[in-house]
């Protein structure tokens, strides 16, 4: 799973350790969200648009093209 | 998100519990040996056990023994702690389902592998019950 975690950290100029202070969960959970190899749960998620005052589907939907409804 | 333990909460729900229970098992095996005139025996086995009580109580800076003992700091390690239960359940099932089918084929009693399936069966359901009730 893509998302915009990594490349708008980077424009804070936040580390991953600063990120994870501020969503109150450890460095390593920021770091497997970026690497596409955890995906947060609802309210962390959120917790994480908010305050990159982004929105959920801006930071981790998928582009149009790519998404498939069954 | 942050679901870690070893600040707040019931006593029953801290780490602390891991070191003590550990401990608890130690003395009640060498109590249990000298009765039965092993205080050797016991004296290993109590050596054992502290070894592993000390190593869940100082061990907290290493992330696997902190996550081993319950202490999880938040909501990636509680997914992963639940996947590791899954995981141990799914093999004593498993290891339970073929000493019976062993027991069995030798013509002996599958107890206490049948009693213990039977904990694990009732308890699994009861899960699933409560679980669905709460959510």
């Amino acid at each position: 799973m893509t998302n915009e975690v990594r490349r708008l950290r980077i424009e804070h100029s936040l580390t991953q350790q600063q990120l994870a202070e501020a969503m109150h969960v450890s460095r390593q959970t920021i770091n497997a969200i970026e690497a596409g190899r955890y995906t947060p749960s609802l309210p962390l998620a959120i917790a994480l648009a908010r305050y990159f005052k982004s929105s959920v589907e801006e930071m981790f939907g998928e582009p149009a093209e790519q998404r498939v409804y069954e | 998100m942050n679901n870690s333990s070893s600040g707040h909460g019931a006593w029953w729900q801290s780490w602390r519990i891991f070191p003590a229970v550990y401990a608890g098992l130690g003395l009640v095996i060498l109590v249990a040996q000298i009765k039965d005139g092993n205080a050797a025996s016991g004296l290993v086995w109590f050596g054992v056990m502290a070894a592993i009580a000390a190593g869940y109580a100082f061990g907290g800076r290493f992330d696997l023994i902190r996550q081993a003992r319950g202490d999880l700091a938040d909501e990636r390690e509680v997914s992963i702690n639940t996947h590791a239960m899954a995981a141990t359940g799914t093999v004593l099932v498993i290891a339970l389902t073929l000493c019976i089918v062993y027991e069995l084929a030798r013509g002996h009693n599958p107890s206490p592998y049948s009693p213990l399936m039977a904990v694990g069966g009732i308890t699994y359901l009861a899960s699933l019950v409560i679980s669905r009730f709460r959510s």
